[in-house]
């Protein structure tokens, strides 16, 4: 059901959305995504910046020299990273168009739109972490 | 002590914005707002417009914005505000039907599609006495249960501002009585609604709503709805439980 | 025109019970309900104590206790009507509980009782102090379980009678000013008490005798329109009523020197003519006396009246721990109204009852014991709707006669074009300070009535607006509000 009618206690008859929707899931994994940024982010910086390897961090030879060097846990923890802030960001995002619009179009529209960005940035950084190895 | 007052003058019929208007009151140590607003009915312009009820707060006609917060009129005391200009508005986020008065149809629809009233399995006793309930039970509904819908905390929300849908404190706070009634076993069917896209899930813990005249906390009973929704949904729900509970303590 | 099988007038405890009962009993009925506020706003709210009935948790209590208590306290109560409150409330307050009221409650999960003055055993269920809000609240919640119709801010204009019959009601709604004429098979009057008429009042702004006046114009006489009852705790400039039971636990009265003038164990009506008496020598200050409980414990007050330190706060901004409380006699419940069997049926009129604090059936004799009204509006009203039901399917819709609506804009139009010099809020200011407990004589209130009556017919009123004019509606309700204060002061020289 997604509208309820109330005549009995208001003047004019009134339509109250009740929409089953995604929020419990989505809720519960931006709070997880949330725990998930706070552990995979400080280990991303230690990747970048305090490994003290000979080449300077923010070039793909330094990436690719971290990796060799963490192979397992690079691609476990920046793919994770990965994942956990693409949705935090996109949910969040989505919630701001929730709590500004009720027009069911344009939260399909925004919906689908974020699922493609989403899919689309996680192919991306995906096929670089394979291009590093 | 004179006191200058600063009201909205507007009629959803004709105005598009409102036009203020000034008046002066002389005001004692126990003047309300609310007694103010009499003294200009009365004495300068029977022309304004507002609700009063109860005048004791108990019955929530009289929420207005005073010096931009929402409260009470009728137990909120002039000099107890410190100040010697105050602006009054009506409540925010509601449309305005004249002056101080606003149109409370949607705020009291969504209060009714929060089943406001006790759906139970438990029969009732065979002697045809009460339903027992522990004291700690009864208090965990006392505050919620004393609230008189005077709309403070839905007005005050920024999410209620740009969606209307959104069910707002209010109405979240009804549900959460009932959910946390020991008596009440309609659990799964309250959060259902509650968890409904323009239910708890718009709320992002502002909390201005927890600033009641009621002193419920509003913005904390949302969470702990949200808390139990999802822990109903990942299984660790302990619905059947706290029904049991109830009957073992008393 | 609007058709309902049943109308009641007034969203209170005794309106919704009664139209609740009716609904339950008979699920096809349509009935309806026309409030001037919202329903949760009724004025039966302000109700704070607790509802008498003998559950006998607390104490060894029983229904003959308190019959004899209701009895010793009213004097001239009706006591087949007491037989049959003190008999029913317990059931009543069950029913309550089962619609899932939240009482406070006893270490044994049962309903606590609280002790009331007057009360020979601990009798008040009470859910906090705010017992009267958590009933309206409860059956509110059960309007909206059964689906009964509700209009919100329309103002009832009067009944509509065609000879001895009730045909429903014309109603004015408050937004647009539009005239309505709701047609009923039964009407239900649950209007209320008429304590707006006294300068302070306990009661709502919205408690204007509306019922009252309505059964005036019909021409159908009201009763013991004198039985005013007054309390000596009136938090000074609102009159909110402080809980009687800090005199007994020890609370002071002192007057402007501070002193204490009166034996505050006495009974109340002593006390409130102590107060009276005080003020009126010269001793009080600005027309109230000090209350003290600066010697009680803060934990005992906040455990037994914890409205006490919100009163203070709120509308005497002192804190009772160190200061003192402001309080004068208050009126607190009118007993008068509409004279009705124990069914709530108007004797003369065909398809008409009352109910709650309009109706009289002489359940309180000449006082109300606390906690008695919230007890009787709920057990009268409740026979009320089971009386309806039964007869409903024999009643048919009467015809609506055609000055009903013709009539009801005639008032409006004549109200919105007056441009007299006198001033409203005036009027109503008078009128109000003319009753109190500390009024003149009830022969001056007739004739003050009578000149307060004459100036309403010269009031201007400025507000043309059709848009929520709250100057129109208070015009209307003073209007009323002056009938019922002839019939008050009528009635108070009678008794004489």
């Amino acid at each position: 059901m997604v509208h309820r009618d109330v005549i009995s206690v208001t003047s004019r008859a009134q339509k109250v959305k009740v929409e089953p929707g995604a929020g419990t899931l989505l809720w519960i994994l931006q709070r997880l995504s949330s725990y998930g940024l706070l552990l995979f982010l400080p280990i991303h910086l230690y990747f970048t910046y305090f490994t003290k390897l000979d080449t300077p961090a923010l070039t793909y030879e330094g990436a690719r020299e971290t990796f060799r060097a963490f192979p397992l846990w690079y691609v476990l923890n920046e793919g994770l990273l990965l994942l956990c802030a693409l949705f935090h960001g996109l949910n969040g995002f989505r919630n701001v168009i929730y709590d500004w619009t009720t027009n069911s179009a344009v939260r399909h529209t925004v919906n689908f739109v974020l699922i493609v960005l989403g899919i689309a940035g996680a192919i991306l950084g995906f096929w670089t972490l394979w291009a590093l190895a | 002590m004179k006191v200058t007052f600063r009201v909205p003058r507007f009629d959803a019929a004709t105005d598009f914005t409102a036009k203020y208007q000034i008046y002066h009151v002389e005001v004692t140590p126990y003047t309300t707002i609310l007694d103010a607003l009499n003294i200009i009915k009365e004495e300068q312009d029977s022309t304004l417009a507002f609700r009063r009820g109860s005048q004791s707060g108990i019955d929530g006609s009289c929420g207005m914005m005073v010096n931009g917060r929402n409260r009470l009129a009728s137990t909120t005391r002039v000099m107890g505000l410190n100040a010697t200009e105050i602006a009054l508005g009506p409540l925010p986020g509601f449309p305005v039907i004249r002056d101080l008065v606003v149109d409370f149809d949607s705020f009291f629809a969504k209060d009714a599609v929060m089943l406001p009233y006790l759906v139970t399995d438990i029969a009732k006793p065979e002697d045809g006495k009460e339903r027992l309930q522990s004291p700690k039970d009864a208090n965990r509904i006392a505050l919620a249960a004393t609230c008189n819908q005077c709309g403070c905390c839905t007005s005050a929300c920024p999410v209620h501002w740009s969606n209307g849908e959104y069910y707002g404190p209010s109405a979240l706070t009804r549900a959460y009585r009932f959910v946390e009634d020991s008596r009440d076993t309609a659990i799964k069917a309250r959060l259902e609604i509650v968890g409904s896209e323009t239910g708890v899930w718009r709320c992002h813990t502002i909390f201005n709503c927890s600033e009641c005249p009621k002193s419920i906390p509003n913005g904390e009973n949302i969470q702990a709805l949200k808390r139990k929704i999802m822990l109903n949904k990942i299984g660790l729900g302990r619905i059947e439980v706290k029904v049991a509970r109830t009957e073992a303590t008393v | 025109m609007i058709q309902h099988d049943v109308i009641v007038v007034g969203s209170g405890i005794a309106g919704m019970r009664c139209a609740l009962e009716i609904k339950r009993t008979a699920p096809q009925a349509n009935v309806a309900i026309v409030t001037k506020q919202y329903p949760v706003r009724a004025a039966s709210v302000v109700e704070r104590t607790g509802i008498a009935a003998a559950l006998g948790n607390s104490s060894d209590d029983s229904v003959d206790a308190h019959i004899s208590d209701t009895l010793a306290y009213g004097k001239s109560n009706n006591a087949a009507a007491v037989k049959a409150l003190c008999e029913l409330a317990p059931a009543a307050v069950y029913e309550l509980e089962h619609m899932g009221l939240p009482f406070s409650r006893l270490k044994t999960g049962r309903i606590a009782q609280q002790p009331a003055y007057g009360h020979s055993q601990p009798r008040l269920a009470n859910a906090g102090d705010q017992t009267g809000h958590a009933i309206v609240t409860t059956l509110y919640g059960e309007v909206v379980r059964f689906g009964i119709q509700v209009y919100p801010e329309q103002f009832m204009l009067g009944l509509v009678v065609d000879g001895k019959n009730v045909r429903g009601v014309s109603v004015l709604d408050i937004r647009s000013s539009e005239i309505n004429v709701i047609n009923a098979k039964v009407t239900v009057l649950a209007t209320g008490s008429y304590g707006q008429l006294y300068a302070n009042s306990a009661d709502s702004y919205a408690s204007t005798g509306d019922g009252h006046a309505a059964a005036l114009r019909a021409g159908i006489n009201l009763t013991g329109m004198d039985l005013v009852s007054f309390h000596p705790l009136g938090v000074a400039n609102t009159g909110l009523i402080i809980n009687e039971r800090v005199l007994a636990d020890g609370a002071h009265l002192l007057n402007a020197s501070e002193k204490r003038f009166t034996n505050e164990l006495a009974s109340l009506d002593v006390v409130t003519a102590a107060i009276n008496a005080e003020i009126a020598a010269g001793n009080g200050v600005d027309g109230h006396v000090w209350l003290d409980v600066r010697h009680l414990s803060t934990s005992q007050i906040r455990e037994r009246y914890p409205h006490v330190l919100d009163y203070a706060e709120d509308f005497a901004g002192v804190n009772p721990k160190h200061d003192l409380i402001p309080v004068k006699p208050t009126q607190q419940a009118t007993l008068g109204g509409l004279a009705t069997d124990l069914n709530g049926s108007v004797a003369g009129f065909e398809g008409l009852y009352a109910v709650g604090a309009c109706a009289n059936n002489g359940v309180h004799g000449e006082q109300a014991l606390p906690g008695n009204e919230l007890a009787a509006a709920v057990v009268f009203a409740k026979l009320a709707g089971a009386a309806i039901a039964a007869k409903l399917g024999a009643a048919v819709y009467g015809n609506v006669p055609s000055y009903a609506t013709s009539n009801a804009s005639d008032e409006i139009e004549g109200l919105l074009g007056q441009k007299g010099a006198h001033k409203l809020g005036l009027v109503r200011k008078n009128l109000r300070h003319a009753f109190s407990s500390q009024s003149a004589s009830n022969e001056q209130q007739v004739g003050f009535v009578h000149s307060l009556r004459d100036q309403f017919g010269q009031i201007g009123l400025h507000d043309k607006n059709r848009r929520f004019n709250t100057e129109l509606l208070e015009a209307l309700e003073l209007d009323r509000l002056l009938d019922v204060a002839d019939a008050v002061a009528k009635a108070s020289v009678a008794a004489l």
